[in-house]
């Protein structure tokens, strides 16, 4: 079976062009969520691999629902990978301490994106 | 046809379908430039956010001389009061030249 990203990213684009990546690139299965609170149902009703999770949106943002996600999968987390343009310094040691599994820089290249993916969780497909 | 060049035309299709989205980030930033003597809240937070958004994107569609203009701007817009260093109309014309004449 295919395996389930989850991403969630209040930017259509930004949604579109990575779920492309991943599907062509990759062959993974994709569901996508365009706020946090959307993204956690998405979560609770698809429990997907791995969730690529937008730093900046309205309302919910990325470290509010990855403590949301925190909470609701405690004992199965899902791992869950940071999209931020803040990869340096104070903002990425304040992501990091959050217990995120990895931050992504964003933009990021849509040919490497799944490969940055699988390197960090150790996925070899 | 091989699979990275079926990826590559609709990475193209998707470029095309947002164009019009970028192009309308351009104008709010336009819009807010023109009107930074008397920029009320609301029309701060809408140039910071197309900011934000074309920084995002623009490298992802390989602009990343985009992305970087684009920054500038999210940072000018974030400042509070504005910031507005000298030489802002021309980096946004060439925001804007770069978005229209980007071809993947």
């Amino acid at each position: 079976m295919a395996r389930l990203v989850l991403i969630i990213d209040d930017e259509e684009d930004i949604r579109q062009v990575a779920a492309l990546s991943l599907e062509t690139v990759a062959g993974w299965d994709v569901a996508v969520a365009s706020n946090g609170a959307q993204g956690i149902q998405c979560a609770l009703a698809q429990r997907p691999d791995a969730i690529l999770l937008d730093v900046m949106m309205p309302d919910m943002d990325g470290p509010t629902t990855f403590r949301e996600l925190q909470r609701l999968f405690h004992d199965n987390p899902i791992p869950v990978l940071l999209l931020t343009a803040k990869v340096q310094g104070p903002d990425q040691r304040r992501f990091a301490d959050l217990g995120v599994t990895a931050i992504l820089a964003k933009p990021f290249d849509p040919l490497t994106l799944a490969d940055q993916i699988r390197m960090v969780l150790g996925w070899s497909d | 046809m091989g699979a990275e060049e079926q990826f590559k035309q609709q990475l193209r299709k998707l470029w095309l379908s947002a164009l019009p989205m970028h192009l309308e980030r351009i104008r709010a930033l336009e819009s807010a430039l023109n009107s930074l003597d008397n920029l009320s809240a609301a029309q701060q937070e809408e140039a910071r956010s197309a900011a934000h958004n074309l920084a995002g994107v623009l490298g992802t569609f390989g602009l990343q001389e985009g992305t970087e203009i684009a920054r500038l701007f999210e940072e000018v817009f974030s400042s509070n009061p504005v910031q507005a260093p000298a030489g802002l109309q021309t980096q946004l014309d060439e925001l804007r030249r770069l978005i229209e004449t980007h071809h993947l």
